[in-house]
């Protein structure tokens, strides 16, 4: 990141809140000091102090695992199934309103089900069920990529490079053509497995002591300035996370 | 290396009356170019394709002698069409070679020469969306001559294009043409490009029919240190292009 690009982070992150603050307040829409909303200061001094609490590292450990886990299975399944509904135009048309009925359902309906197969408190239920919609999300971009692919760029591989082979046109040229459409695919589905596993958390699902959780937690204690660090914390994950795929995809999408 | 359509007629699958090309028949000699002009959507890119192995003719066929499709070269009008937006200019002009391991110093000293003719030298380690459109064009020129290919299709190559830069592609694309003997078929819709590149111009009809007249263009008019202008603007030029015009008009039942 150059220094403009850093300048312009920090501006947003200290004084978008405190303008929003503001701008709320001057409307007389909330009274902080009547509901107890603690000082954007203190969230701040509080948001800088959660880095040194050993629960909040080990619930970010947690989180991310989760995140993490989720989304490179979801990436697996997403790209792995998106390559065999493509294999021809009928195909993908048979499955595609199934996969359209399926992404409209909110992945907290799914929950019932899978407690009762796995059962509450399983390790394993939040990534499971944050894999579901983050695969699909996956697999509906890179079936569009696959979908969109210049045609006439195909063709004239194939005259540049005097090679029929369908393997090396897959990966000479059709990774490279779906690639952006896989990492808008990619960011939208870490975006999604976060809010779920956290949510996921928050509800007390799974065994482990995630960000979610901690809210949860610090909510019952009225430990309003955590509460508002955890959720800048799962902000700054998400940040991160997506800087991390820019970096890498920049490399490669031109 | 010559091109030899034989019989070809082609209809699209779902349209099951109508014929696009029908019966199509024309030889190309070998260095010899030709010019195919004709309406729009009467299959002129259509036909480029069945040459290109990207469709199947209904009927009839397509050979080359003493050459294969490997040795053709297919520039489109869209110049994103042939080039890879991952890959520098540089690495866009090496990619035929480098596929054909046949990058070795010989050729990548004809790299440099493209480079330095169609003024690209400068952008060499930029990619395509860095470039401008006409430097998109110059660089598709470079993809499909880089690999010193017999036969060239150019498939309305020059649409869209600048009047300055066309006169140097047609300028630079003719030198390359007769000092390698190249095959050349062209389809357009420019008279000038098609008279100052072609040694001959057929036209194809709306029934997609290769009309029965043809224009042959007289070699000695094409001195090879004459101006695009000279050469255009000579009588002789003039009537022929004259000519060319009224066998369009008369195929396409305007007059």
């Amino acid at each position: 990141m150059n220094k403009t690009k850093i300048n312009t982070f920090l501006i947003g992150l200290l004084l978008l809140p405190l303008l929003i603050g503001i701008f709320l307040f001057t409307l007389g829409l909330f009274s902080p000091e009547t509901i107890g909303f603690p000082s954007i200061k203190d969230i701040y001094i509080d948001f800088v102090k959660s880095f040194f609490d050993k629960y909040v590292i080990n619930a970010i450990l947690v989180t991310s695992k989760y995140v993490l886990i989720s989304t490179v299975i979801s990436i697996f399944i997403g790209v792995i199934l998106s390559f065999l509904l493509n294999i021809n135009k009928y195909v993908w048309a048979s499955f595609e309103p199934f996969i359209d009925f399926l992404r409209s359902i909110p992945v907290t309906f799914f929950i019932p089900a899978f407690a009762v197969i796995l059962g509450v408190s399983s390790p394993n239920i939040i990534w499971i069920l944050a894999v579901i919609p983050s695969s699909l999300i996956i697999l509906v971009n890179v079936s569009y990529g696959l979908t969109q692919q210049n045609a006439n760029r195909l063709h004239q591989y194939q005259l540049l490079s005097g090679n029929k082979s369908r393997f090396k046109l897959f990966y000479k040229i059709t990774i490279f053509e779906i690639l952006p459409f896989f990492i808008t695919g990619f960011k939208i589905a870490l975006s999604y497995a976060i809010v779920i596993v956290t949510v996921l958390e928050y509800m007390n699902m799974g065994s482990q002591i995630g960000l979610g959780t901690l809210v949860s937690d610090e909510m019952e204690q009225l430990n309003y300035e955590r509460v508002y660090s955890i959720i800048m914390i799962v902000g700054l994950i998400g940040f991160v996370l997506n800087k991390i795929i820019d970096k890498i995809s920049e490399k490669y999408v031109k | 290396m010559s091109i030899k359509i034989k019989d070809l007629s082609f209809r699209y699958e779902k349209e099951l009356t109508s014929i696009l090309l029908n019966e199509i028949n024309i030889e190309i000699n070998d260095g010899e170019t030709v010019a195919l002009l004709g309406a729009s959507g009467s299959g002129k890119s259509t036909l480029f394709n069945i040459i290109t192995s990207l469709y199947e003719p209904t009927n009839g066929k397509v050979t080359f002698s003493n050459s294969e499709l490997f040795d053709l070269s297919y520039i489109q009008q869209s110049a994103m069409d042939m080039i890879f937006p991952w890959k520098t200019v540089q690495g866009n002009i090496e990619f035929a070679l480098k596929e054909r391991d046949k990058l070795n110093d010989k050729t990548k000293k004809r790299i440099y020469t493209l480079l330095e003719i169609l003024r690209l030298n400068h952008r060499k380690d930029y990619y395509p969306k860095q470039l401008s459109g006409g430097e998109l064009k110059r660089l598709s020129f470079a993809c499909g001559l880089s690999y010193s290919p017999k036969i060239i299709l150019l498939d309305e190559a020059f649409t869209g294009v600048d009047l300055s830069l066309k006169l140097e592609l047609w300028s630079f694309l003719k030198k390359e043409i007769s000092t390698n003997r190249i095959t050349t078929f062209i389809i357009s819709h420019d008279f000038d490009e098609a008279i100052y590149l072609a040694d001959r111009i057929i036209f194809l009809n709306q029934s997609g029919t290769i009309y029965s007249k043809q224009i042959v263009i007289d070699r000695k008019l094409k001195d090879n240190d004459i101006s695009i202008e000279a050469f255009l603007s000579n009588a002789e030029v003039i009537n022929i292009k004259k000519e060319a015009i009224k066998t369009f008009r008369t195929i396409n039942g305007n007059e």
